[in-house]
Formats: structure tokens, sequence, C-alpha cells
């Protein structure tokens, strides 16, 4: 795992994986993680596309072996400037972003603000901000049950609202709930209120690069309504409504989720 | 990249790339390069191969990002054997798949044959019993004359077809394999012109997989007619092909690697076959 230093100081961990032709300079495509994840729940993506892109997948703050930094350095300001910080430590340029869920809000806040640097987004089971869906989601209360029944406790007790665990491999559930634990409780105390109150929905019609949202058709924690508001505010939008139950289509369908991806990529390299 | 120290001292490097289901058990395998080839050479292969595999690739000793060792000190090809022998052991594998090309494939044959309890299958790429029954030795002195590059540039022909691959694939090939120290290949291929182990091969007892370049360019058929005596061999022939098969033709060398390895009936035995409802 290779690292670097955020302009605040903080250290921020990230992956490479590149299979491209080496006579080509490759283009970067940025892969962001859910909120309680970390780069390795993205790696079962990696092979779909890493004989075409760079690709890099960044720990966000306060997850895997990214530190978090001091109280007042996160925001989702912060958050979409580690993931430009992080081009510019690579020399990129621009870069195609794709996120799952938190880090689908980070790819559209970046996309919206730097709109330079983000050849294409992907937003995968990603509202505009999770503010969005607070009449809906107590998110409130998601902090107070990490704080009381830990990260794996929360997670299985809330493990339906994730996948349909009719339908995915048991062991996928263990590994998922362990991987997800392996954060820390505090760290995540401080990150959910972050998403929890943002709203970028009002920003949507400045993101002008083709983009490709994908989302499950029965979410428990957001709504069709909720995600429609994506296609009706951003302009070059292609969206994908996946007949599943669960929130985490990627975790639940990583294939199908990133040949999806593969192929909108494929069409916006034309 | 990562580096290791072999028994002798030399450092060595590898890379481990693996894309399979974390909740899996995946079954170990590693690519071994031809010579004046390097793990980046498979650049192409890994992805596919990694989603179902551990992948381990190392660059042998004088290859790619590994040391060059001393001029005075012997290459053998027991220490070749030990340096991937000492990699599996040293990535905790001590039992693999082995998928060898050209001289990558003599160190599988000499560990399918002297170690077999690490040889779960084996899959080779022009790679015969042994390099004797070839042209290789009056090489060198065409390497002597035009250097590396220019030895490769010359032979295009044996190693790709020409007119019928990418361009780009070919000058890339010519700058890596042709970037090698020359005095170090010239060992390497005098060591590797030295062997021939045809009246052994019937003692391998992994099921192997011989693929031979159709054309025969480099070691023609007839080197290769010893290795149906393998008890649980598969032959197959790549009609009309130069040598370099697996530069030039990835996606077909990957898919019968995957079929070999990882096939119907080779599955089972790890989570690579455990697949997703949407694959």
């Amino acid at each position: 795992m290779l690292s670097f230093a955020a302009a605040d100081g903080v250290s921020l961990h990230y992956q490479v994986d590149d299979f491209t032709n080496p006579w080509e300079r490759p283009e970067t495509l940025v892969l962001i993680h859910a909120a309680m994840g970390s780069s390795r729940r993205m790696h079962l993506w990696v092979p779909h596309l890493a004989r075409d892109f760079m690709v890099v997948r960044p720990d966000m703050r306060g997850h895997g072996q990214s530190r978090i930094g001091p109280d007042d350095a996160l925001s989702l300001e912060r958050l979409t400037r580690d993931v430009i910080e992080l081009m510019d430590h690579l020399g990129v340029d621009a870069a195609h972003l794709a996120g799952s869920s938190a880090g689908g809000i980070v790819a559209m806040n970046a996309a919206m603000n730097y709109p330079d640097r983000v050849k294409s987004l992907g937003a995968f089971a990603a509202l505009p901000g999770l503010k969005v869906s607070a009449g809906h989601t107590k998110y409130g209360s998601w902090v107070d049950r990490i704080g009381s029944d830990g990260i794996a406790g929360f997670l299985r007790k809330t493990i339906s609202d994730r996948f349909d665990v009719t339908t995915v491999d048991p062991g996928f559930v263990d590994w998922f709930i362990a991987e997800s634990a392996r954060n820390d409780p505090e760290s995540l105390r401080r990150f959910v209120p972050v998403m929890a109150a943002a709203d970028i929905s009002g920003g949507l019609g400045d993101i002008l690069c083709p983009t490709l949202c994908v989302v499950p058709e029965a979410d428990p924690i957001h709504t069709p309504e909720q995600y429609a508001l994506l296609k009706q505010g951003i302009r070059d939008c292609r969206f994908v409504s996946y007949d599943v139950s669960g929130h985490n289509i990627t975790d639940a369908y990583p294939d199908r989720c990133a040949r999806e991806l593969a192929v909108f990529l494929r069409h916006v390299r034309g | 990249m990562q580096h290791f120290t072999a028994s002798d001292g030399v450092q060595l490097a590898y890379r481990i790339d693996d894309f399979t289901k974390p909740w899996g058990e995946a079954e170990t395998l590693v690519l071994l390069h031809s010579a004046m080839g390097c793990g980046r050479r498979f650049f192409s292969w890994i992805p596919d191969l990694a989603k179902r595999f551990r992948v381990v690739t190392p660059d042998f000793r004088g290859h790619g990002h590994s040391e060059i060792p001393a001029a005075e000190r012997p290459l053998t090809l027991e220490r070749l054997v030990a340096d991937v022998t000492e990699l599996m052991d040293h990535v905790g594998a001590p039992r693999a798949h082995y998928v060898g090309t050209a001289a990558g494939g003599y160190l599988a044959q000499r560990i399918a044959l002297d170690e077999p309890e690490r040889v779960i299958r084996m899959s080779l790429f022009g790679s015969a019993p042994g390099l004797k029954q070839s042209q290789a030795l009056s090489w060198i002195p065409i390497v002597q004359e035009k250097g590396l590059r220019g030895f490769l540039a010359e032979t295009i022909t044996d190693r790709f077809p020409i007119g019928d691959c990418d361009p780009e694939l070919v000058e890339w090939f010519l700058d890596q394999a042709g970037g090698n120290n020359p005095a170090y290949i010239a060992r390497f291929i005098s060591l590797m012109a030295d062997q021939d182990w045809s009246d052994e091969v019937a003692r391998i007892r992994c099921p192997t997989m011989v693929v031979m370049p159709g054309l025969g360019k480099i070691g023609d058929h007839s080197a290769y007619a010893p290795m149906r005596a393998i008890p649980d061999v598969v032959m197959k022939t790549y009609e009309n092909t130069p040598h370099n098969v697996w530069d030039f033709m990835p996606a077909q060398c990957v898919a019968d690697v995957i079929d070999f390895h990882a096939g119907p009936e080779a599955v089972g035995r790890g989570g690579s076959a455990r697949n997703s409802r949407e694959t």
C-alpha cells in the first residue's frame, strides 16, 4: 500500500493496479469506497478495469489505513480535496471517478467542483448527499448503535438493509462484517454525521461530464424518488436500476457493477 | 513489486496479484517468464487469472528488477529452480499451479520432476524438455555482433507474426527483451542450450498441458514429441504461429490456462470455483 500526505498533513493510503499496455500512457480511474469500507472492498472490481485503466483505490480518511486527522478536518470538501490531491500526487490532470454510496457522494462533489479534473463520473447507490434521505433513514441512530453495538454488531442487526441475505454467499456476509469492523468506530462516529448533513442536490446541474448512476430498485436506505433526483438533475446521465433489494450493490454484485462501469467507460472513451 | 533474498544472497523481485473473493480460499498460480523476459511480460494475462488464483510473478535472476549475479558465480539450472521454489516457500505456497513460457517452462518441468509435491497442475507454452534440440547456441555470436535488440529484430519473424499483430507490442518487446544485459543472457542461453531431459518427462506426475507454437520456429515439433509420454498430458498446437504465442495471443493462452487449471474438472478444491450469480 502506498501513501501520501494531504495538504493538511494527514497521511492517506491508496493502492494502484495497472495492467494497461506498457507502451501507452494509461488513463486513470479512481474507485472510492463506501462509509465503513476501505480500498479492499473494491478489490473484486479491479480485474475488470485494470487492463484499460490505471486503477487507483484510496482509503478515504478515517477508513482502512488512512488516518482521520484533527476534529475540524472532516468535511465533504476535505474528502473531495483528498481525491484531487491524490491525483496531483500521481501527476494525473484528469481522471474517471467512480464511487460507492458515500464514495459516490465524494465523486459527485468532485465532478461539481473540479469539472476540469473529472472525465466521467460513476455513482453507485449514491445520493447527492445523505441529507436527501434523512427523513427516511435515521443516520443519528447509526452513530448511537455503532457506539453501543460496535460496527460488527450494528451491521449484523441491520444486514438485510445491505443485502438480500437469502441469495448472497454466507461467507461473503461474514467477510463484509469483519472487513467493515476493521475500521475505527470513533472515526465513523465523526464520518457519518458529515455525510448525513450533506446536501449537494442543488449542484447536480453543474455536473457536465458523462455520468453513470447505478441504483438498487429496492433500497431500504434510499427511496426510488430520491435516486430519481440524479436523472432529473444531471445533464448527461445514464441511469441504471438493478432489480435487487439491499443498499450494497457494489459488494453483493461486484462483477456486474464493474462490468457496467467498464462498458460505460468504453462508451465515454469512444 | 516486492523483493526477497535468495539463499545465495541475490536479490530477486516478484509481484503478487490476487483479485479472488477474500472469503474464499484461492490456490496460488505462478507465472514463469521466458529467457530475456520478465514478469511484466504477463501484463495482459494477470487480471483474468487473478480473478481465480493468487498469481505470483517472479523476475528471474538477471532479468527484470532482479539482481544480475556476478559473472564469476556459476549459473546453474539448479540455482534457477531454487530461486523459484524458495520464492514459493517465501510466499507460503508450497503447492501451486505452475505456468511457464519457454525457459520458464523448463524450470516448471524440473520442479515437476524433482519436487513433484509442489506442482498441482502445469502448463507449458513453447517449452520443450530443454533447449538442446534447437538452434539457440547459434544466437550467441549474432548477439555479440548485433547486440541483443539487433539480434531479436533480425529474427523477429521467429517470434511474432509481423503484419498480424500490434506493431507497438513488437516494439515494446524489442525494447524490453533487447534491454537485458547481453553478457548475462549469453550465459543464460548457453546454460539452457545444454539441457535435454526428454528421457525423463515420462516421470512427470501432475496433469500437464503442452502448448506448441505451430510453426516450430524455436525447437521444432520433434522436440516436443517425447512429452507425449507424460502420463496425464494434453498436447495442443496453435496452428501457424511463431514462437511467442504468450505475447501476441494472450487471450487464447489465458483461456486455455483457466480451462486447464480452473476448468470444470480442476475446480472444487478452492474458492476459485465459487462464481457469483451473475457470472
